[in-house]
């Protein structure tokens, strides 16, 4: 039986619980004398036994699904002769495939050694058992489940309790899918990284200043060992974050300002949204912007002016990531200037400051905590910011600070590594993960600072 | 007649100065606003006029003889014959038509490549479409080859430009343009065909495919957990360890950067899930997971805008607080939404911030 074929039987069984379930309740009110008798409408009668249904079933089905494939690949290969399993665990997948290519029918089972034709024979046959197994189980769970429920319906049961906490912990599991994404991010990055410093020591990657990431296929090869040092990457990110947040911080703080202080309601109305329509675009299209106009009128501004400008510079890609970020920093600005209480300001305007004087004495100093944590956050996306610097910034690993060359960041490095297919035992693959795991280190601290921050500042005036 | 006190005289020295420097910084803050908007227009208008020459592409107009002793196919119908019949010789052929002049090798296989490579593969489907037109004559616009199309598009403008055309293969297209059988037209296959290597072939349709699927396991995924998510934190959530450790998670995977998902995304759904992979399936899921804290503040700050008084008075009439939550807070942001939003409303779900 299909997957689908079953996961509709048992909405089915549910449907059909709900139902039953109302019009029992319906019956018993009948005979005790009005829905007023009941302690809860019969619609969540029916929904207890629905929630019955699925409570046993629905747990076991994703339980064998999860284990049945690994439990029968395990049962096929002890009947084996042990001369025809490889030892070792690729070898095994390798044969796996076969066997199941072989029960398919996909490859001629003749070709094959008489065993492993006999193994093929036997994993089809219990392949087909096991489906023909789960999809009774399954079912047999959901109706044993619904028949207890809809025996135990009573005018006394408190029904509607019942669905509405199971509702209420499903709305639970729901929020911590945002706890388990974390944990999966952690081990999935943690569990590779550490491969990965079996392979290169950590000393090495953290202060290496080479970064050469290909590793030869043969022993014999030039530059077979592959060079790990990550310094090279971390300053190329540190520069191209740096040259952003010089063009965004400024102008995001100071169009802030002009927009909560100076500008008239009407032209604030009109500019802000067109300030966040530049976080809206796409970093794709930055990316373009970047590689396609910007580096190449650099390079072509640095010639004319007798400077060699790398067509991938630093300066480029940089440029356009604080474009990127004003509307973030303009706008955490504009939240915690507007917030800072119409009392301090006037009192510093009575004094007879200037509005400009007011700011910067004023509202600013009082501000400050917000725009702090606002900047941060900000630095935290250019630090993680991908497609612009994969499309705009180079390739080579340059150990330099000058903005005018190309350099390479974190993440690009991540996206080269992992393009196109790899396999999962090298080096070059699982440094990617290594790189993941610092760069997801760095922004989780400055998020976590920057909220900090700004929550005890939201506290503060609130 | 008293002189004014010596504070309001150093007040009035500087005065002038204070003034001045106030302009400056209005004039700053302003300086900042320009350079936001005219960077939006630059960016839209730089990728608005890169983008724009997708939409026409250069066509050559030939008069094509399917002649079944070229092709070297007697029945159009077979599949087998059609694959192997040589739409090359009968193009090569076309093209030696319109320039007799052209006699030598390599002025003939430089002629070929002013059409592209691909344009015998297009004549092998019009032929199969329609089987009747073996061994009669057709003229056809056939695209040119990408290099004559960059060539068209941009040697307006710039004097001598050649491109990457020889000095022959220009005066060709010259011949060809003013004879009126080249021309830029609307490239309407760019919206039906997939990627290719050939620029003149490519099109977005593939592509979109792919982003409408992926999409929509997005939404599929993302939207009622965000919702389910936001509406625990805001109407069942207990102030509690759990809550605090849910809403830090919430706040903290809105700022992570989208390579660190991908790098989930291989590691649980690819390499330990065994989903397959580059499908919209493994593609939806790691973006519903990335997208999942911005739905999440997004749906929150949509149900704290509902007053409290539609809570109260649904408690007042004896509904549970679930009852209050599905019957009367949820709908109310749909129909908030439906009649004009309250400006309010408008404001704080237009900030999408971590709150």
């Amino acid at each position: 039986m299909q997957l689908s074929t079953l996961v509709l039987l048992l909405a089915f069984v549910a449907l059909g619980a709900l139902y039953a379930g109302r019009q029992r309740a319906r019956d018993l009110a009948r005979a005790a004398g009005g829905v007023r008798a009941l302690d809860s409408l019969p619609v969540y009668y029916g929904l207890y036994a629905a929630l019955w249904a699925l409570a046993p079933s629905l747990p076991l089905l994703l339980a064998w699904l999860a284990l049945d494939e690994r439990l029968l690949h395990a049962l096929v290969l002890a009947g084996l002769p042990d001369e025809l399993v490889p030892a070792d665990a690729v070898g095994r997948g390798l044969l796996i495939g076969q066997l199941e290519n072989a029960a398919r029918g996909a490859v001629n089972a003749e070709l094959l050694h008489p065993a492993l034709a006999e193994a093929a024979g036997r994993l089809a046959a219990w392949e087909r058992l096991a489906r023909q197994a789960m999809a009774a189980v399954v079912l047999g769970a959901a109706a044993l489940g619904a028949g207890a429920a809809l025996v135990r319906l009573s005018p006394a049961l408190r029904a509607r309790r019942a669905v509405e906490r199971a509702l209420v912990w499903s709305l639970l599991g729901c929020a911590s899918v945002a706890v388990l994404t974390t944990l999966g991010i952690v081990a999935s990055v943690l569990f590779e990284a550490l491969r990965f410093f079996d392979r290169v020591p950590f000393t090495e990657f953290v202060f290496g200043l080479e970064w050469s990431p290909q590793t030869a296929i043969r022993a014999d090869q030039v530059g077979a060992s592959g060079s790990f040092g990550a310094v090279p990457l971390f300053v190329g990110t540190l520069l191209i974050s740096a040259i952003a947040m010089l063009v965004a911080v400024p102008v995001g703080l100071l169009s802030a300002v002009y927009l909560a202080e100076y500008a008239a309601p009407r032209l604030r109305a009109a500019v802000k949204p067109i300030l966040e329509v530049l976080a809206g675009v796409p970093t794709v299209v930055y990316g373009f912007f970047a590689a396609l106009t910007v580096a190449p009128w650099l390079r072509d501004l640095g010639s004319s002016l007798g400077l060699a400008v790398s067509s991938e510079s630093a300066l480029a890609a940089g440029l356009v990531m604080g474009v990127m970020i004003i509307p973030f920093v303009s706008s955490l600005a504009d939240d915690v200037i507007t917030a800072v209480p119409r009392a301090l300001r006037d009192g510093s305007l009575a004094l007879g400051a200037t509005p400009s004087e007011t700011v910067a004495r004023v509202v600013f100093p009082a501000a400050l905590p917000g725009i702090v944590g606002g900047v941060l956050l900000a630095v935290s996306r250019a630090v993680g910011e991908t497609m612009i610097v994969v499309m705009a910034a180079g390739l080579a690993a340059n150990l330099t600070l000058n903005p005018l060359e190309s350099v390479t960041t974190v993440t690009v490095q991540i996206v080269t590594l992992l393009v196109g297919d790899q396999e999962f035992d090298s080096a070059k693959t699982l440094a990617a993960f290594a790189l993941g795991l610092m760069l997801f280190l760095t922004t989780l601290v400055l998020n976590v600072v920057a909220l900090t921050v700004v929550r005890r500042y939201r506290e503060r005036y609130e | 007649m008293n002189s004014p006190s010596p504070v309001a005289q150093r007040v009035r020295a500087t005065l002038a100065k204070r003034y001045r420097r106030e302009r400056r910084f209005r004039f700053l803050g302003l300086a900042a606003v320009v350079f936001g908007v005219l960077s939006l227009g630059v960016l839209f208008a730089d990728i608005f006029a890169k983008g724009i020459g997708a939409f026409r592409q250069a066509y050559v107009r030939l008069d094509v003889h399917y002649d079944p002793e070229v092709l070297g196919l007697t029945d159009p119908r077979d599949p087998q014959a059609l694959a192997f019949a040589d739409f090359e010789g009968v193009l090569r052929r076309a093209l030696a038509e319109r320039f007799p002049e052209v006699s030598t090798r390599r002025e003939r296989r430089a002629l070929r490549q002013l059409v592209s490579p691909v344009a015998s593969y297009l004549l092998a489907e019009r032929l199969a479409a329609e089987p009747a037109l073996l061994g009669r004559r057709e003229t056809l616009w056939l695209p040119a080859d990408d290099d004559v199309d960059t060539y068209l598009k941009l040697k307006d403008g710039a004097g001598d430009f050649a491109g990457r055309l020889s000095e022959g293969a220009r005066r060709w297209v010259e011949a060809l343009a003013a004879s009126g059988d080249l021309r830029l037209r609307f490239n309407r296959e760019f919206f039906t065909r997939a990627d290719s290597r050939e620029p003149e072939m490519a099109g977005i349709w593939g592509a979109v495919k792919g982003s409408f699927y992926t999409l929509l396991v997005t939404l599929a995924i993302a939207f009622p957990l965000g919702v389910a998510a936001a509406l625990y934190l805001e109407e069942f959530a207990p102030r509690n360890r759990v809550t605090d450790l849910i809403e830090v998670n919430i706040n903290n995977l809105a700022a992570v950067p989208s390579v660190i998902f991908g790098l989930l995304g291989l590691a649980i759904f690819i390499n330990f899930l065994e989903v397959p992979r580059s499908t919209p399936l493994v593609g939806g899921m790691v973006l519903a997971l990335m997208t999942l804290p911005t739905v999440i503040i997004a749906s929150r700050v949509a149900i704290q805008a509902v007053p409290p008084s539609i809570r109260e008075a649904a408690l007042a009439v004896g509904a549970s607080p679930v009852q209050v939550a599905l019957h009367h807070v949820c709908p109310w942001p749909c129909r908030a939404s439906s009649r004009a939003p309250s400006s309010a409303w408008r404001e704080r779900s237009a900030r999408r911030r971590p709150c």
